[in-house]
Order: C-alpha cells, then sequence, then structure tokens
C-alpha cells in the first residue's frame, strides 16, 4: 500500500513538475498577474507532492504538519489565479472593443457626439473637436447649446434647444443647420439628434450626429442657379420660337395667297394642255386626211383598173346575151369576181387606214397593215419601184391603234417611194428580237444627211417643198411608236438609201 | 487537532470554489473544462483525506493520492490546451 502511494506521488511529482516549467515558460514571454499566480501554485503543489513521498518514505516525520499548511495554501491560490484569468480575459475584450468603438467613434467623417438626458456634452468625436478647435475635452459637462460649436447664431441656439427638447420627449430630431469651423467659416451641416433607451425605456443619453453638406449644398446652389439660367434661356428660346412662328405664319398666308395664283395658272395650264391635245388630236387626223388626200388620186386609179375589168366583162356579157354560155360565159364571171375583190380590199385598205377611234388595244397585225399600207401605194410603186417583202414566217401581233400604226407605216413608206427618183426597191424585212419585233424598211433613194438625219422627227421639219409636205409625218409616226411602248430610228447613207428601223413590243404570238 | 484542520481546509476551498462559480458563474460553460475537473478532484481528494483522518481506514488514503494525481493530470491538460 504505501509502495503505491509513494508511486503515485513521484507521478503527480512529475506531472507537476512538467505543468510548472511549461507556465513558467510562458511567464517568461508575458509576466501577467494570473500567470504569476499559476506559478506560485504549481510550486506549492509540487512542494506538496514531494513532501509527501518523503513522508511516506519517513525521512521526514513531521513532514505531515508541513504538507497540511501547502495544501490549504495552495487551493485559494489557484482559485484566485483562475479567477484573474477568466476575468481578466473578459476584461482584456472589453478594452479592445472600446479602443476599437472608440477609433469608430473618432475617425469617422462625420460629427459625433453623446449627450446627457438633460442635454450636457459627455463626449465629442475627434472630427468634431478639430472642427472647432476644441482640446482635451474641455467641452465636457457644458451645455450642448453653449459650446463654442453654436456660438455664431443666436437662433441657431435657439433651434438647437427646442431640438434638445423634442429628444429628450423621445423624438428623433433631424434638420439643417450651420455651424462656424475654427477660422469661422460657416458650413451647412446635417444634424439628428437621437434618444437612446434603457430597457425601463428611460432616456439615457442623446446621440448628435453632425454631417457637413456644404459641398453638396453648394453644388444645389450651382444647380438652382444652372436651373434658373436654363429656364431663362428656354423662356428666351420660346420667345424667339413665337416670333419666328408668327412670322411663319404670315410667309405661309403669303404662300398660301401665291399657291391660290399657282392653282389658278396650273387650271388654266391645264386647260391649255387640254386645247393642246385636242389641236394635237385634229392634226393627227388633218395630217392622216392629208396623207389621204395624197394618196386619192393614186387609189383611185387604182380602182379604176378593176372597174375596167368590170366593165369589160359586162360588155362581153351584154353581147352575148341569152347565148352567153361555156368556158367563156365562166371566165367572164371570174373577170367580173376578180375586180369586185380587188376594189374591196382597195376600199378596206382605205377603211384602215382612215379610222379614227380612241382605242388602244386593238389587236394590230403588222404584216396585214404593211400589206394595206402597200395596197394604198399600188400607183406611186407601180412599174418604178420593186417592192421586196422578206417577212418572217412568224405572225407578229401587238396591241395598239391600228388606225394609227396604219398611219406609222404609210408614213414611212410613202417617204421611202418618195425619196426615190427614179426606178428603185424597196424591201421591207420582218423578224423578232426577244419579245419585240423588228421591221426594217429599206429603200434605195438619195439618203439622207448625217445633221439632216437627227432633225427628221421633229415637227414641221421638212425637206420637201413648200405645200409638198407638212413636216409632220415622220414626228407623228414617232409619238405613235413612242405611245405603244416601242421606238422609231433612221439609219441612212447619202446616194445609197435609208433604212426606218420600227421595234415594238409583242403582246401575243398567235403561232404560240 | 488534526481533523479540525483538515475538515476546515476542505470546507474552506469548497465554498472558495463555489464562490469562484458564483463569479464567473454564467459567464462562461466551465463544465467542460480539465481546470473545473482537476479542482472537482483536488476537493474530493481533500474529502478522502477527511474521512481517512475520521475513519482511520487506509482505503481513503488511496483514494485521497489516486484522486490527487488525476487532478494533477487534468491540471496538466488543462495548461497544455490554454484554458487559463
Amino acid at each position: 500500500m504505501e509502495h503505491y502511494i509513494v508511486t503515485i506521488n513521484i507521478i503527480s511529482s512529475i506531472v507537476i513538475f512538467v505543468s510548472a516549467v511549461i507556465v513558467f515558460a510562458r511567464l517568461y514571454k508575458d509576466r501577467v498577474q494570473y500567470k504569476i499566480l499559476f506559478g506560485v501554485a504549481s510550486i506549492i503543489l509540487l512542494a506538496g507532492s514531494i513532501i509527501n513521498v518523503y513522508e511516506h518514505t519517513s525521512a521526514l516525520k513531521n513532514a505531515e504538519d508541513f504538507e497540511q499548511i501547502l495544501s490549504i495554501l495552495f487551493l485559494p491560490i489557484f482559485i484566485f489565479a483562475i479567477y484573474e484569468s477568466i476575468i481578466g480575459r473578459e476584461l482584456r475584450k472589453r478594452i479592445k472593443s472600446e479602443q476599437k468603438f472608440k477609433g469608430i467613434f473618432d475617425q469617422t467623417f462625420s460629427f459625433a457626439g453623446l449627450l446627457d438626458s438633460d442635454g450636457r456634452i459627455l463626449e465629442a468625436n475627434t472630427t468634431a473637436c478639430d472642427f472647432i478647435g476644441y482640446n482635451n475635452h474641455e467641452y465636457k459637462g457644458m451645455f450642448f447649446s453653449e459650446t463654442k460649436w453654436w456660438a455664431h447664431s443666436a437662433q441657431e441656439r435657439e433651434r438647437l434647444e427646442r431640438a434638445i427638447e423634442q429628444a429628450i420627449a423621445g423624438e428623433t430630431v433631424r434638420y439643417e443647420t450651420t455651424n462656424p469651423d475654427i477660422n469661422g467659416v460657416i458650413s451647412y451641416v446635417d444634424l439628428s439628434l437621437k434618444p437612446v433607451h434603457d430597457v425601463n425605456g428611460e432616456i439615457l443619453y442623446l446621440i448628435a450626429e453632425g454631417r457637413d453638406i456644404t459641398e453638396i449644398k453648394q453644388t444645389r446652389f450651382e444647380l438652382e442657379k444652372h436651373k434658373k439660367n436654363l429656364e431663362d434661356i428656354v423662356d428666351k428660346r420660346t420667345s424667339e420660337l413665337k416670333t419666328a412662328n408668327y412670322e411663319l405664319q404670315v410667309i405661309n398666308e403669303a404662300l398660301s395667297d401665291k399657291n391660290e395664283i399657282i392653282n389658278k395658272q396650273n387650271a388654266k395650264l391645264i386647260r391649255t394642255l387640254n386645247d393642246l391635245k385636242n389641236t394635237q388630236a385634229q392634226l393627227l387626223h388633218s395630217e392622216k386626211m392629208a396623207s389621204l388626200g395624197v394618196l386619192t388620186a393614186g387609189v383611185a386609179h387604182e380602182i379604176n383598173n378593176p372597174l375596167n375589168y368590170i366593165m369589160g366583162a359586162y360588155e362581153a356579157l351584154k353581147l352575148q346575151g341569152e347565148n352567153a354560155s361555156g368556158e367563156n360565159y365562166d371566165i367572164l364571171l371570174n373577170a367580173l369576181k376578180t375586180g369586185v375583190e380587188r376594189v374591196a380590199d382597195i376600199v378596206n385598205s382605205l377603211n384602215q387606214f382612215s379610222r379614227n377611234t380612241p382605242k388602244i388595244n386593238e389587236v394590230c397585225n403588222i404584216h396585214e397593215i404593211i400589206d394595206n399600207c402597200l395596197v394604198m401605194l399600188q400607183n406611186q410603186l407601180k412599174g418604178r419601184i420593186d417592192v421586196a417583202k422578206e417577212y418572217s414566217k412568224e405572225t407578229f401581233i401587238t396591241f395598239g391603234n391600228v388606225g394609227n400604226v396604219h398611219q406609222v407605216f404609210l408614213n414611212i413608206l410613202s417617204n421611202a417611194e418618195q425619196a426615190i427618183a427614179g426606178n428603185g426597191k424597196i424591201t421591207v424585212k420582218t423578224f423578232r428580237e426577244e419579245e419585240r419585233v423588228r421591221i426594217e424598211i429599206t429603200d434605195s433613194g438619195k439618203g439622207i444627211a448625217k445633221d439632216e438625219l437627227v432633225r427628221i422627227t421633229d415637227p414641221f421639219y421638212t425637206t420637201k417643198e413648200p405645200g409638198q409636205g407638212t413636216g409632220l409625218g415622220l414626228s407623228i409616226a414617232y409619238s405613235i411608236i413612242k405611245e405603244h411602248g416601242g421606238w422609231l430610228k433612221f439609219e441612212s447613207e447619202l446616194n445609197k438609201g435609208t433604212t426606218a428601223i420600227v421595234i415594238l413590243p409583242l403582246k401575243v404570238n398567235s403561232n404560240e | 487537532m488534526q481533523n479540525i484542520s483538515e475538515i476546515l481546509d476542505f470546507s474552506i476551498s469548497a465554498l472558495l470554489f463555489m464562490y469562484l462559480l458564483s463569479l464567473i458563474g454564467k459567464s462562461s460553460s466551465y463544465s467542460k473544462t480539465y481546470w473545473f475537473w482537476g479542482v472537482v478532484f483536488i476537493l474530493g481528494s481533500k474529502a478522502n483525506s477527511v474521512l481517512e483522518s475520521l475513519i482511520f481506514s487506509n482505503q481513503f488514503n488511496v483514494f485521497e493520492h489516486t484522486f490527487f494525481l488525476v487532478a494533477c493530470i487534468l491540471f496538466f491538460l488543462s495548461i497544455l490546451k490554454k484554458e487559463l
């Protein structure tokens, strides 16, 4: 049993010794009161433990009393060390926290202060003190309204006193005020007073907080100034606009009058244009009639030939009387029929040419129209001019005014005929060019000089003797072709001949 | 005489310990610490010492020293863990 107790005490001594070493090592680094106490407690415990060993090994007979004293001393010291350690830690935490909040309180850009429930100033931050020039808490215990921050204006002081009263009554007060700085320069401050309550709702303190808003205020003044300027400019511009508007109204009225005059003149012009159109139509018809007049002699002669046929056949039949029979009789009847058909053809051609309708969607068979024109010119051409028809096998159809198209080809063919002084040749060629028909009428006449070639479609331009032509034929032909969506051009070489080229759009191809 | 001094020692120590606990009381959860149990075992050791002197049993002497050893180990751990 003794042996066991001695062993336990030896182990205890070793453990305490190691603990004491650690405690003293830490104490060397940081000499805090509670650590010293721990050190003392460790030594006492170690000593007690060692004495216990001696006691049980009977080296010291009176050791028990000494061990008793050490045992009584150890625990109070140790407990006091624990208390110091725990409470000291809390205290250090609190001091650190206070330092932190004091730092924030002092370093903030705002002015901050703490007032008691009577309005006496307890604390003010560094920003506020530096602003006015207070040192070493010289403001402490003064009524807030009697401090230097409010020395510049009795009115602001009174206002503050009222605000403090309101805050003491439990309200949070905020308003704009002014404070002088250390040099007496007045700054604008946004001040607020806020009560702090305890758990019972009693007011403990008032927090006073102010923000320097001088720059904001100045900016606001500047903005107001600019706004005023802007309003002035807008007013000025509005006035200018009104003047300009009035001027515009005057000009508008004048323009309106002029517009009325223009409208009247326009109506007059339209009437004139209509008159001109009517005149043009009349001219066109007159020209047609003039051509017809020129052709009449030839046509009359043409009709005379078949009439002679008919008359001859009639006389022969009359002589034979009732004895007429057989082969001879049939020949005479055929001669009569041929003569009548020939006259009918000529009359039909004349009819086609002379028709005067405003229709523009009639079917125009190009080959038939050219043939009709050649029939009408038969008398002028016969015996003097050979006509070569080199028609395409295709039938070319275009939509338009049949009478007008007749007039075009009659004018061109008539000009070709007149260009040939003696004997000559007229070649009429037709062929397709994509969706158009190209008609080339070439004569072997005297040709046209280049400077005249560009003018031949001009109205009233003629190379004929006065009284022999109006100078409107090709001009009218040109405008008719244009109306039909085609074009007309001439190629010529002096003493060799002229080619009139007519191109018209194909609307329907009967072969397709 | 010996008994009275041991009883007084135990009583004063126990009262001091309770007073300490009442001081630090709610601010920390000390029951989870080594030092708390170290002090408890020291008090246990003292209680055994009182019992030994009253009953004259060597058994309590063994308990007293065993409790003391456990208390020493707990203090060592408390110092090692920087609880204090």
